[in-house]
């Protein structure tokens, strides 16, 4: 186990590694100049000149690129080109925005999935799967940013024009400020966020439950007399789970980049919106701290899915 | 047909002395070849120095036109010897020399010539074919490797091999799927037999077929040696089908030769214990007869490969163990008066008519084929 | 004497073998792609969703014509017919059959252009992944050894990469100038990946079958191995694997032009279509509805597709939208 362990850090390590440095490669490949966008088109040649030694733009570039990593190993995320605040309060700022969407996204998506997986599959072919698989398909089918779109269109404005506001505008009131507040700015996004991924769920459940289902031993659960709630729950989902741990672990990883579309159509102020920001503007320390930060995540939750499958399932050996 | 093949079995090439050299007459050798194969596993930082020892030592000669039988229990090495002797796989150590010529190091593309000379058919009717291309096509590929035909005289040709084995040679278009399982193997001889290669190394090429079409694949593969002058080795866990087809035979145990005679010689008087134990495993069609003879079977089970036992191999099961069997290995040599094409590796031979002691029933495990061969009457 | 022998005697003598005869009783059967085709042929919903995807494509090949047809250009502003008096896109009407958009462009002819973009950069990337897959997976599994374990990596490494975070970096740094081919180019960076691994898989499996070692025993090399041996039964696969990338590399194409990273305008494109419309959806609602419609048809034919075509390859598998008769 501690080898294993030893082995996925190592490879994770490479990873962010990586990350970092396309992503430095990237950036002075092409012609970013942070500087132009700090002093604005009317800048002199000599502010200009003056902000890129600040920034310490004028240095070599394998000089820039020890000096990040170094700073990156420390712990350091230096200081935003942009407004000159340390990236960590910036990530420490939009942080909970993020998280608020992401853990009730996931939430939601997998409840939603398993649930609609396993409705689905005790009964193939009947009216409850039809409608189940047909509206997994459409969601699978469905670009976030449309659904979002959709979904701001007819819920928040269409009422909105009929004098019903449920939902709030687009937007994001913190959860200390107001609980009601905080709850209906996030129940469109969580949806959008997590019914294009529920449908992915719905989809991996059935086809595991149904793979299970063939199997003899639940025809002999079933034959026990066990009820058909427990030959469901207990005997099928639980040797169906595998797969579904599996991709959320995946998904959870990857979800870093994935609010990046729902905070943009909802304007929501997270990492997200962050860092399409700070890419626009050739922001590189906040584009690099959140992409590293993403990364990490996907390697953290890579770790976490291969040891909890070692947990349920033990056929799974480390080695 | 004529009785050629079938009835003694097909002529032997002149008798050959024993021994090393390209003399004339020896198509094959095999010196003191030796396959190991390191087990995998062991730890993250050291390497596992066991090894699963396949094949160990073992020296024969192929004459020219004759058909060696190898035989042997599953797990005895014999389809690992046929790999080495095609060189589809490469030695742990000893040479192969075909027509004697050292074929043991080349790499892949200079064997390519000695591809076209050696040929194998596999087990296998249904792996050994690739299920997503054409009969035409799989048995064109000789053709195709070697560039000896193309277009419309491959096909030709193929089609004039499909006649030779007995498939009809409209099914060209078809895809394995679509034949039976004697058709595919059929198929297979087919495709080791485009080149007119001198010498097929057939491995188990009927043991996966039903037992009727067993004997139509043999004969098969009896009438192309006859009439191709091809040279055989002819692997088999079915002494019975050796027999039948084979001049000499070699019987292997855990990955050595424990006796090579000629046909007769090995039947009228196998020389190893274990030769007579796999004798008495062939079934026997008449129960009354089956009833009169000694049944003598070896006791355990075939040791692993990993961890040879010490001496003679057969020692724990043997029934006529000594301890000087656990202790020094038998050298493979003629015994009594034997004439010297005979050879057997052991402290203890059996002598003419000599039965070996009868195991106690029930606490035996069998050697040799399955029970499923056995008829009642 | 044994009974095999006997046996031999016995099957040599009967007539119709031998010489002249045939082994008699050919089992009819059609070969494994006859078969997939003959299912899909059969297939409603495959009938179906290839009729959306051929008149998708047909709106792409005949996107000039509607720009003939309506006297619209694909990027010329109307703002006298197109805007109100106010300023607001006008909706669907005799001269603007799908609406127009804020600068008084035609939104179906700007939609019929669109198509092209969408199924372009689709079809592509999603070639590209696959071929990209095939080739390093072949390799990786086939080879084994070093390769593997380097090839194997690089896989690991790329799955592990947050893709829209990086898709953006890169897209950002490199696009505006590349357009499509940036766009096509990192779409199947991140898709080739998936591809690769199941690949692999998938070679270091055929590697062990007999007739591989049938093909060294002839004598054939490496690159024959691979190509005429083992590619064969990694089509099946691996034209499933395509036809379910195409509509997610669509996705992933509308997605970036979303926001504002996709092929620079005014080339009309789905994606950022409904970017624009985002400021507009409450007046003008045929700003969203068409592209996004367009979008959703498209994505949801291919993925019908898709699915028709993996279960006409493995029937076994539990489609979503199975047929009550088989």
């Amino acid at each position: 186990m501690a080898r294993f362990l030893a082995r996925r850090v190592l490879l994770g390590v490479v990873v962010l590694w990586v990350v970092a440095s396309v992503i430095f490669i990237l950036y002075f490949v092409t012609p970013n100049d942070p500087a132009r966008v700090i002093a604005g088109k009317e800048a002199t040649a000599q502010t200009l000149a003056a902000i890129r030694h600040h920034l310490g733009l004028d240095r070599p570039l394998i000089d820039q690129y020890g000096s990040f990593l170094w700073r990156y190993l420390q712990g350091n995320l230096g200081y935003s080109y942009y407004n000159s605040e340390p990236v960590s309060t910036i990530i420490a700022q939009d942080l909970p925005v993020t998280a608020s969407l992401a853990v009730g996204g996931a939430i939601i998506w997998l409840v939603l999935g398993v649930l609609a997986g396993v409705l689905a599959a005790r009964r193939p072919r009947s009216l409850a799967d039809r409608t189940v698989t047909s509206v997994a398909l459409f969601f699978y089918s469905m670009p976030t940013f449309l659904l979002g779109l959709l979904a701001l269109t007819i819920f928040f404005y269409w009422l909105h024009i009929e004098g019903i506001d449920i939902f709030a505008p687009p937007g994001y009131v913190g959860l200390s400020q107001s609980v009601s507040g905080w709850f209906s700015h996030m129940v469109l996004p969580w949806l959008t966020l997590a019914l294009v991924t529920a449908a992915i769920y719905a989809r991996l459940t059935r086809g595991s439950m149904l793979d299970v289902l063939g199997e003899d031993y639940i025809r002999t659960a079933r034959a026990k007399g066990l009820s058909e709630r427990r030959v469901i729950y207990r005997h099928g989902l639980r040797a169906a789970i595998t797969p579904i741990v599996t991709e959320f672990g995946i998904d959870v990883g990857t979800l870093l980049g994935g609010v990046i579309v729902t905070e943009s159509v909802y304007g929501l102020p997270g990492l997200g919106s962050q860092i399409l920001n700070s890419v626009t503007d050739g922001d590189l320390p906040v584009t690099m701290s959140i992409a590293i930060l993403a990364a990490a995540f996907v390697v953290v939750a890579n770790i976490l899915v291969d040891a909890i499958y070692a947990l349920i399932d033990p056929r799974v050996r480390l080695s | 047909m004529s009785q050629g093949p079938r009835g003694e079995g097909p002529r032997s090439v002149g008798a050959v002395g024993e021994g090393g050299g390209d003399r004339p007459g020896v198509l094959l050798e095999l010196q003191g070849v030796t396959k190991h194969f390191p087990v995998k596993g062991g730890g993250f930082w050291r390497k596992s120095h066991d090894a699963v020892h396949a094949v160990d030592g073992v020296d024969l000669q192929v004459r020219r036109g004759e058909t060696l039988g190898l035989v042997g229990e599953t797990g005895s090495g014999k389809s690992t010897l046929a790999r080495c002797m095609t060189r589809l796989l490469p030695l742990t150590s000893g040479r192969v020399l075909l027509d004697g010529e050292d074929i043991t190091d080349l790499k892949r593309s200079q064997l390519r010539p000695y591809r076209r000379r050696v040929q194998m058919i596999f087990q296998d009717p249904y792996g050994s074919l690739n299920p997503r291309r054409r009969v035409g096509s799989i048995i064109g590929d000789p053709f195709a490797i070697h560039k000896v035909a193309d277009g419309a005289e491959r096909k030709r040709r193929v089609q004039e091999l499909m006649d030779l084995v007995g498939l009809n040679p409209e099914h060209y278009n078809r895809f394995p799927a679509e034949f039976s399982g004697g058709q595919r193997q059929r198929i297979g001889v087919a495709r080791a037999l485009a080149l007119r290669p001198e010498l097929v190394v057939a491995d188990e090429p009927v043991s996966a077929l039903d037992v009727s079409v067993r004997a139509q694949v043999v004969n098969l593969l009896a009438d192309l040696q006859d009439e191709l002058g091809l040279t055989y080795v002819f692997i088999t866990h079915d002494l019975s089908v050796v027999r039948h087809v084979s001049n000499r035979v070699a019987v292997m145990y855990v990955g050595q030769v424990v006796e090579l005679a000629d046909r007769h010689d090995l039947y009228a008087t196998p020389r190893h214990p274990y030769t007579k134990v796999l004798q008495s495993a062939i079934p026997v069609p008449d129960p009354e007869q089956s009833e009169r003879r000694a049944r003598v079977q070896a006791s355990g089970e075939l040791p692993s490969p990993i961890n040879p036992p010490s001496g003679c191999r057969f020692h724990p099961r043997c029934p006529k163990a000594q301890p000087i069997c656990a202790q020094v290995v038998p050298r493979l040599e003629v015994k009594f008066q034997d004439p010297p094409s005979h050879l057997a590796a052991c402290h203890f031979p059996l002598a003419d008519g000599e039965e070996l002691p009868r195991a106690e029933a029930g606490d035996v495990a069998r050697v040799g084929p399955g029970d499923g061969d056995r008829r009642a009457g | 004497m044994s009974t095999f022998g006997e046996l031999v005697e016995e099957v040599a003598q009967e007539p119709q073998l031998g010489a002249a005869g045939y082994e008699a009783g050919v089992i009819e059967a059609k070969g494994p792609w006859r078969l997939a085709w003959d299912r899909l042929r059969h297939d409603r919903v495959a009938i179906g969703s290839s009729v959306v995807i051929v008149l998708i494509a047909g709106m792409a090949v005949f996107a000039p014509l509607a720009s003939a047809l309506t006297g619209h250009g694909m990027d010329a502003q109307y703002h006298l017919t197109g805007l109100t008096s106010a300023g607001v896109p006008v909706g669907p009407r005799a001269h603007f059959p799908w609406g127009a958009d804020e600068e008084g462009r035609d939104i179906l002819v700007r939609v019929f252009y669109g198509a092209r973009i969408s199924l372009l950069v689709g079809v592509s990337s999603a070639a590209l992944a696959v071929a990209g897959g095939v080739v390093l997976g072949m390799l990786a599994g086939f080879f084994g050894g070093v390769v593997d374990t380097a090839l194997a990596r690089l896989f690991d490494v790329v799955l592990a990469m947050p893709y829209l975070v990086f898709a953006l970096a890169l897209v950002a740094a490199i696009g505006g100038q590349g357009g499509i081919l940036i766009d096509i180019a990192v779409i199947s960076f991140f898709s080739f990946g998936a591809v690769a691994r199941i690949v692999r898989g998938q070679v270091l499996s055929i590697k062990e079958k007999e007739y591989i070692e049938a093909a060294h025993s002839l004598g054939a090399g490496s690159l024959r191995v691979m190509f005429i041996d083992i590619f064969p039964n990694l089509l099946a696969p691996v034209i499933v694997y395509f036809s379910l990338l195409v509509p997610s590399s669509i996705v992933f194409e509308a997605t970036l032009a979303f926001l504002g990273l996709g092929v620079p305008p005014p080339t009309p494109d789905w994606g950022s279509m409904l970017q624009e419309a985002i400021n507009w959806y409450n007046p003008a609602w045929w700003y969203v509805v068409f592209p996004g419609g367009a979008l959703l048809a498209t994505t949801l034919a291919f993925n019908l597709l898709g699915d028709s075509v993996r279960d006409a390859f493995d029937p076994r598998y539990n489609r979503l939208f199975a047929r009550e008769t088989e």
